[in-house]
């Protein structure tokens, strides 16, 4: 017990070993590589995740998981945002992972988890529709019940790595209320989007008559509500890394490059640029990791106000923190061979996903009014 | 991570708060809109005797010198639970935060026993004399002069931006010893009796139009060899021990800040606002300013957790101490400017438009904005300095 705001040696620990995977495995080359990769992964990297056990860090043990927390999951997601990786783990072991959890049943959990934890299954969750923004709760997807099984019919869009996954994850309304669904990617038409973030696929997902399964019984909402806090975090604590990362690039490149006689760093209005950004990152990282804590810590509705809070702020404050960075690079920054970008658009998938700065801002007001 | 206070800390709150129950009278508080502690009166000497009685003048001094040996959570449970019961600060502050902490690190025996004792009753006010009209942010550059004559220094030389200096009994000044090295090298502290022959002080009259902090003027000021404060041209290390001691108060700084914001969203239910003249709290536009305002003094709270947790690990503090004071200094001035536009036409009168403009003090005392910016450059960032 105590006031304790930091990682533990294990996690630390954690970080360490994701760290190393990364430049070993999957440096800002392989990203490279990945950028225009449908699936934005190869077997050796993704059963190299797997076989360190991260795929399955939110899946409970018995269910050949880690059984650890969001907070474990976070130190994770820092890194892979500090290496701007590619690939569905995001989706499928954070995002697919969330919901089944939140929105399941025992049976569900049973028979879904297992194989995404051990990386042999890669799932998604299709929560947008088109012409509805970030809407989710009432979808225009509609799942019917035939025989003992439930057809799906609708189109999903900005689904993320789908044409990576095995398993998509859908909501749909049913006659009683919104339901989480589980369907075959071979059930599915899959059309890839044309992405400005190389590293975070999304793609459109149309279903007709789709057979899918049921997770859960009851009304998905305030589950899934639970499970989009925790997702909504980790996009932010993954763009707080790349937010980092961009920082680092920029601060070593003005303690190097020289102009009129001194390096750039030495001049205040460069030096500005940089202390702008590090303040943008260090409070989206404040906010990011209470996130993470509040969401694990039981209480739903501290988790949704930090949720909220750390989403409405960094949505808008981490790309600017990256354009900063990128500025300060002079020209460099805006060629395609200088890695500034890649933190860039990495916060700019993080800023337009599930709902941007006016959905959060909105939803700490209502909790303000509420209070 | 964990975000509770260990047991002590609690029952430290708990036997703080009967006290305040029993002993902060109404008559004590002083009405809002005034800065707390921060000028003379009968209520604010007889608070801070209480405060002495108590034990609570200053919780974080050892026992032998009249405090608790609080440990940095129970300070910042001090720091709540005064938030809380909207109790004035104690009149010695200055002193007994900055200047006591400078004593019982530098001073003879003889000085401690002399300043310490009434430093935390409130008998004895402490000012500072730092800033100088051509050392300001480049404090280094003092030119205030002592010379030694005799058993006496002669301090000729002139300070500015002292708080309290026209009711205070002490100053705990810094004055260049040695002329020959430049800036840090010869500076000394001297702990000068305010009624010392040749001590002038002149209030500022401020933006607000009132009077705040003075300029002090020394003429052939003779103060005797033991005012010496620590070792002679070592003034510079005597000062930043008081610099240090404003670290913890970063920590405490957030909750006077949610409390206002609080009183916010209640104006907000209540003032009309908007084309609709419905209550601003259903006001688009008001509803996202509320919330970003909000949004960012919690982060700041977090942001204070993170040092405060950091402290209590052992760790030195970072960059984000720079960072946790310039969010607060901005924080601190959103919330006047959102509050006037709440009261749209009421906003030019009366003491919030005074607490408004009175605000931009707020991103320069104590180091202005744009010098906690060069620190983290320098210290949290290690860009090469442009100075």
């Amino acid at each position: 017990m105590g006031m304790y705001f930091d990682f533990s040696d294990e996690q630390e620990s954690l970080r360490d070993m994701v760290r190393k995977f990364m430049s070993n495995e999957a440096p800002i080359s392989y990203v490279r590589d990945m950028y225009d990769d449908p699936r934005g992964t190869t077997p050796e990297v993704w059963n190299g995740l797997a076989g360190l056990g991260l795929t399955g860090i939110l899946v409970p043990e018995e269910l050949g998981g880690m059984g650890l927390g969001l907070v474990d999951m976070g130190v994770v997601l820092e890194e892979l945002g500090r290496a701007v990786h590619p690939g569905p783990f995001f989706s499928s072991a954070v995002a697919a992972v969330s919901a089944i959890l939140a929105v399941g049943e025992k049976a569900d959990h049973a028979d879904l988890l297992p194989s995404i934890a051990s990386g042999e299954v890669v799932a998604t969750l299709g929560l947008l529709e088109a012409g509805q923004r970030y809407q989710w709760k009432t979808p225009a997807t509609q799942a019917t019940q035939v025989g003992d099984g439930w057809q799906v019919s609708g189109t999903k869009t900005h689904v993320p790595d789908a044409f990576a996954a095995d398993l998509l994850l859908v909501t749909a309304a049913t006659s009683e209320g919104l339901g989480l669904f589980a369907v075959q990617r071979a059930d599915a038409t899959v059309t890839a989007d044309d992405v400005l973030d190389g590293t975070r696929k999304q793609a459109t997902v149309e279903l007709t008559d789709a057979p899918a399964r049921r997770v859960g019984t009851a009304d998905a909402t305030v589950a899934l509500g639970t499970a989009i806090d925790r997702i909504l975090i980790g996009t932010v604590v993954d763009a707080v890394g790349a937010g980092q990362a961009a920082l680092d690039l920029a601060v070593d490149y003005a303690k190097n490059r020289t102009q009129f006689g001194s390096p750039i760093g030495a001049y205040q209005h460069v030096q500005r640029l940089l202390v702008d950004t590090f303040e943008s990152v260090e409070m989206s990282r404040t906010a990011g990791y209470y996130g993470l804590w509040a969401c694990d810590d039981g209480d739903p509705a501290e988790g949704h106000r930090a949720a909220s809070m750390a989403k409405a702020f960094a949505s808008d404050a981490l790309p600017a923190a990256c354009a900063d960075a990128l500025q300060s690079h002079g020209g460099m920054g805006v060629t395609w061979e200088y890695d500034s970008h890649l933190f860039y658009k990495r916060c700019l998938s993080m800023q337009h996903s599930l709902g941007g700065a006016a959905e959060h801002q909105e939803e700490v007001a209502a909790i303000i009014a509420a209070g | 991570m964990e975000f509770t206070y260990p047991a002590e800390a609690e029952d430290f709150r708990t036997e703080l708060r009967a006290w305040l129950d029993a002993n902060l009278t109404p008559d004590l508080i002083p009405p809002p809109g005034e800065q707390q502690g921060r000028s003379d009166s009968p209520q604010a000497r007889a608070w801070a005797r209480k405060l002495h009685e108590g034990g609570w003048a200053c919780v974080a001094w050892p026992v032998e010198d009249g405090g608790r040996a609080a440990t940095v959570v129970q300070q910042i449970v001090f720091a709540e639970e005064m938030q809380r019961a909207n109790a004035p600060g104690h009149i010695g502050h200055l002193g007994v935060t900055h200047i006591g902490p400078a004593i019982r690190m530098f001073g003879t025996e003889e000085q401690k026993k002399r300043f310490l004792p009434p430093m935390l009753a409130g008998d004895e006010i402490w000012c500072q004399g730092f800033s100088e009209p051509a050392a300001g942010s480049d404090l280094a550059s003092l030119q205030t002069r002592a010379v030694l004559d005799g058993d006496e220094f002669v301090i000729n030389g002139q300070k500015t931006w002292n708080t309290g200096g026209h009711y205070a009994d002490w100053c705990e000044l810094l004055v260049r010893t040695d002329p020959e090295t430049p800036r840090h090298g010869g500076i000394s502290c001297m702990l000068l009796d305010m009624r010392t022959p040749g001590v002038e002080i002149k209030p500022i009259r401020m933006l607000t139009g009132q009077a705040g902090v003075n300029e002090v003027f020394f003429t052939d000021v003779r103060v005797p060899k033991t005012a010496l404060l620590g070792p002679l041209h070592e003034g510079w290390r005597v000062a930043h021990t008081t610099l240090a001691h404003e670290r913890g108060i970063v920590a405490t700084m957030h909750h006077a800040l949610r409390a206002q914001i609080q009183d916010l969203v209640a104006m907000a239910r209540t003032t009309p606002f908007g084309p609709a003249g419905g209550p601003a709290m259903d006001d688009p536009y008001m509803r996202r300013r509320l919330s970003v305002l909000y949004t960012k003094a919690e982060i700041l709270k977090l942001i204070a957790d993170r040092q405060l947790a950091a402290q209590l690990g052992g760790k030195q503090p970072g960059a984000e101490t720079a960072l946790g004071r310039f969010v607060w200094q901005e924080v601190t001035q959103e919330i006047p400017e959102l509050r006037a536009e709440l009261l749209g036409p009421d906003a030019g009168a009366g003491a919030q438009a005074r607490a408004q403009v009175g605000s931009r003090t707020n991103t320069i005392a104590g180091g202005t904005r744009q010098i906690h910016m060069n620190n983290v450059a320098y210290r949290g960032l290690g860009l090469p300095r442009s100075y």
